[in-house]
């Protein structure tokens, strides 16, 4: 059995590394929705405040709008560049509408994916996304190629269809007056130093004397549908607030009234409550979701092959077993707490002098006095002494206990000779 | 059931749906792969019901010994078998190694070995086999309930015979009994004061056993010999209640009880008496009594592995009325129990008056060394120890107030340490039977 743990180790090893290094990548990929992320006035990695102040010297005006109407609506009939830094957040609609702007306003996109085109109403075929964003030679002769190689290439897009500039190998592709860059780093402050990335981006952005910022951090909601023409009677849907996230009721779109009345309320909701994007479904891809839900089906397999015993363990009742002399320590322990010390010492000096009785053979009803004498005869002690030894009062403290005592099981070692107290044999 | 080895197949298959277009598609296809193998898997392991199990090997042990048994498990079914199984025995029963896996062809049988090595005395049975069939792709496998696994495991007991450290004394004590047997010359004559034969007088013998009527018949000196007397009944009394949990040293107070009982057990019956036994606390715990020598002895060795201590009291009139109801011959009873006050004055002290008319009655206790360590000061004692020590002379005091009340009452107390315990509770009995007082 551990041969075949041993021989699992380097798997496990590269299983270990490989899912490591795909969560640090997760990890490290910046998130639009993130306030720091390409805003111009951010010192972060994924900032742009150093784009902003290029691009500021340069002498373009940059104007920071953070919803895409006002940003559409700030576009005057001057020339003037849309710097859209999240397509996946700008409300669909506006998206189309800034694609279908005027020439003489350029907009750029940067890193749309295949969906977010489609949604601009845009047949763009998207190659992607790389591991990291591909650095690759201009190989156009566009005006902004002069930066030479720029990181612009993590989304390849082929626009074939509408007769592109497409520059980088699909890296920055443009047609009409819209320009998609395939990736964020050209215009990061932690990338702008690298290979011609600031080039790029300050020659993308500062081809108009005015920049207008889409800085949007948040999924913005779709417009409210202009009300529907009533007939009668107001709609009751008139009356549900404006932050409700309903989108175009399909009862709406059917022209069908709905039946007035209190007991109709629920229904538009209940539509409007499935028309609407679960921000947390949409926030992630497919992909991610079928994994994670393939690593809880095999975390349940796992589970359920662990939870199965080869056999219940075996219970047996203890044989039940008690210390030998636990009484006498229990009594011991109760004389230390009442401190009865004269006690305590009243039943060492009565055991002491029935050793001795025994030990001189005499009667068991013998005096203290008669027995301190021939104690005071062996030992050569005066009797005086040995009567308070073997028979003396309380005492008042535990130092004072310990050594009388002492001294009278020392008293009777002397006398009987014996090392150990004898007690009991065959009778 | 699924084994881990399916869900490393599903987590193998993790990485597929982030890696090619249409991720659900793929978990859906990696679940039903794995899982259909899992089913197939699951259809071709052999079933359960076709393993036919047989046990064999030792049957009794002596504690401290290692036994071996052997399971044998075969595969009656048409396919190969791939079995993992779990042969349980009790915690104390002190099983090696328990589980094993076997690969079993159509009709192969493969034996598994267990050593034992019982760390108590008494009955150690096996529980049960618990037995998993996997399949050739080892992704599932099938396993009945406990219960049907219970039914399939062939019964089998292990009876641990308790620990008999006197068996080394037995030689000596044998000896001793052979030379009051008269089987051994020393002096002469076997000592006891059944008649055995008459026989010529040889220079030595002592004058006051010549019989002089047979001498008259004969023409010849002849001296009358004595044999000890044969067929005495020997009663062991063994107190499991809860003064016999107490441990002396590191065994219970009960283990040194069933090691002297073990050797008075074998020397009277070498003796030719007859030993019955019985052991009792709240309710009788084992009872051997009758059956010839030969079957007896085994029976009575059996019976004493099985006792264990309780925490109740001792009810000692149940042995008192068993001992007086029956047209009881007079017997040795030896009752080993603890010279502990309250069991004894409130329990075995009414009954004895009437006990001790009918039979001669032993008393053994094994003494607690630690009680007389405790009522020694050590040097450098404090008032703790001195606290400690009052306690211990009270409880000396009162084991001597209970022996003498036992001994003034005719009974002969046994009270030794434990090394030497098994030896005097044999002498005593020895002694009795030189003195022909059974």
């Amino acid at each position: 059995m551990k041969r075949r743990y041993r021989a699992l180790i380097p798997f496990a090893l590269v299983a270990a590394l490989v899912t490591t290094t795909v969560i640090a990548h997760a990890v490290q990929q910046p998130d639009p929705t993130d306030a720091s992320f390409l805003s111009p006035t951010s010192d972060a990695g994924d900032g742009a405040r150093r784009l902003a102040d290029g691009l500021t010297r340069l002498g373009v005006s940059v104007d920071v709008r953070t919803s895409s109407r006002d940003a559409v609506e700030a576009v005057g009939r001057a020339p003037a560049t849309i710097f859209v830094t999240t397509p996946g957040l700008v409300n669909p609609d506006t998206l189309t509408e800034l694609t279908q702007l005027p020439s003489r306003v350029r907009v750029v996109l940067v890193a749309p994916d295949g969906d977010q085109l489609d949604d601009a109403g845009l047949t763009v075929g998207v190659d992607g996304p790389r591991w990291t964003a591909a650095a690759p030679a201009p190989g156009c002769t566009a005006d902004f190629a002069q930066a030479g190689p720029a990181a612009a290439a993590r989304l390849r897009y082929d626009a074939a269809g509408y007769s592109p500039v497409s520059c980088y190998t699909g890296g920055v592709v443009e047609f009409g007056g819209l320009t998609l860059v395939g990736a964020a780093d050209p215009f990061r402050n932690d990338r702008t130093d690298e290979h011609g990335n600031a080039e790029l981006a300050l020659a993308l952005l500062a081809r108009a004397d005015r920049l207008i910022w889409l800085d949007l951090h948040e999924r913005e909601k779709p417009e409210p549908p202009p009300p529907a023409p009533t007939e009668d009677e107001p709609e009751p849907q008139e009356t549900i607030p404006d932050d409700e996230p309903a989108g175009p009721d399909p009862w709406d779109d059917n022209g069908q009234p709905a039946p007035p009345g209190p007991g109709e309320q629920p229904a538009p909701q209940a539509g409007g409550e499935e028309g609407a994007p679960n921000p947390l479904r949409d926030g992630f891809p497919p992909a991610l979701w079928a994994t994670l839900a393939l690593l809880a089906l095999a975390a349940i397999a796992l589970a359920a092959a662990s939870a199965r015993r080869l056999g219940a363990p075996v219970a047996e009742p203890l044989p039940a077993q008690v210390r030998a002399a636990e009484t006498v320590r229990g009594l011991g322990g109760l004389y230390r707490r009442a401190r009865a010390r004269s006690t305590s010492l009243g039943t060492v000096q009565a055991a002491a002098r029935t050793r001795l009785i025994r030990h001189f053979g005499l009667p068991a009803d013998t005096s203290v006095d008669v027995l301190a004498a021939r104690v005071a005869a062996v030992t050569g002690r005066p009797e005086d002494e040995a009567r308070h030894v073997l028979g003396g009062g309380a005492e008042d403290s535990d130092e004072e206990l310990a050594r009388a005592a002492t001294e009278v099981q020392h008293l009777v070692r002397t006398v009987t000779g014996a090392r150990q107290l004898d007690e009991g044999n065959v009778t | 059931m699924v084994t881990r080895r399916f869900a490393l197949v599903l987590a193998a298959g993790v990485p597929l749906p982030a890696l090619l277009p249409s991720p659900w598609l793929l978990v859906a296809a990696v679940v039903v792969l794995a899982g259909g193998a899992a089913l197939i898997d699951l259809a071709v392991a052999a079933p359960l019901t076709a393993v036919r199990l047989r046990r064999d090997g030792d049957e009794t042990v002596w504690l401290g010994g290692t036994a071996t048994t052997t399971l044998t498990v075969t595969n009656t079914a048409g396919r190969p078998m791939w079995l993992r199984l779990r042969d349980r025995w009790v915690p104390s029963a002190g099983a090696d190694l328990t589980e094993h896996r076997l690969g079993l062809l159509a009709g192969e049988e493969q034996t598994i070995k267990t050593i034992l090595t019982p760390v108590r005395h008494g009955d150690r049975p096996a529980v049960r086999v618990t037995m998993r069939s996997y399949g050739p792709l080892g992704l599932a496998y099938r396993q009945r309930r406990q219960r049907w696994d219970e039914q399939m495991t062939p019964a089998w007991t292990l009876r641990v015979l308790p620990r008999f450290p006197s068996r080394r004394l037995l030689p000596e004590k044998l000896a001793r009994l052979r030379v009051f047997d008269g089987a051994v010359v020393t002096r002469g004559r076997g000592q006891g004061t059944e008649f055995d034969a008459l026989r010529e007088y040889v220079v030595g013998d002592d004058v006051r056993s010549i019989d002089w009527r047979a001498s008259a018949r004969t023409h010849d000196v002849m001296v009358r010999t004595w044999r000890p007397e044969r067929d005495r009944r020997v009663v062991c009394l063994l107190d499991t209640g809860r003064t016999s949990a107490a441990r002396i040293g590191d065994e219970p107070r009960l283990d040194a009880a069933i090691d002297a009982a073990l050797l008075l057990t074998v020397l009277a019956a070498k003796a030719d008496d007859r030993v019955d036994l019985l052991a009792l606390d709240a309710a009788v715990r084992a009872r051997v009594e009758g059956g010839g020598h030969r079957t007896k002895l085994p029976r009575l060795i059996a019976s004493l592995a099985a006792l264990e201590p309780a925490l109740v009291e001792t009810d000692f009139s149940l042995a008192a009325n068993d001992l007086l109801r029956r047209g009881h011959k007079r017997a040795l009873v030896v009752i080993f129990s603890a010279l502990d006050a309250a069991p004894i004055v409130e329990g075995l002290l009414p009954m004895l008056p009437r006990l001790v008319t009918r039979h001669r009655v032993v008393l053994a206790s094994v003494r607690d060394p630690e009680t007389e360590q405790l009522a020694s000061l050590p040097s450098g004692a404090t008032a703790d120890d001195v606290h400690l020590a009052a306690a211990a002379e009270l409880a000396l005091a009162e084991r001597g107030r209970v022996k003498a009340l036992l001994e003034q009452q005719g009974v002969i107390v046994v009270d030794e340490p434990r090394e030497s315990f098994a030896s005097k509770v044999s002498d005593a009995y020895l002694t009795l039977k030189a003195a022909g007082r059974l």
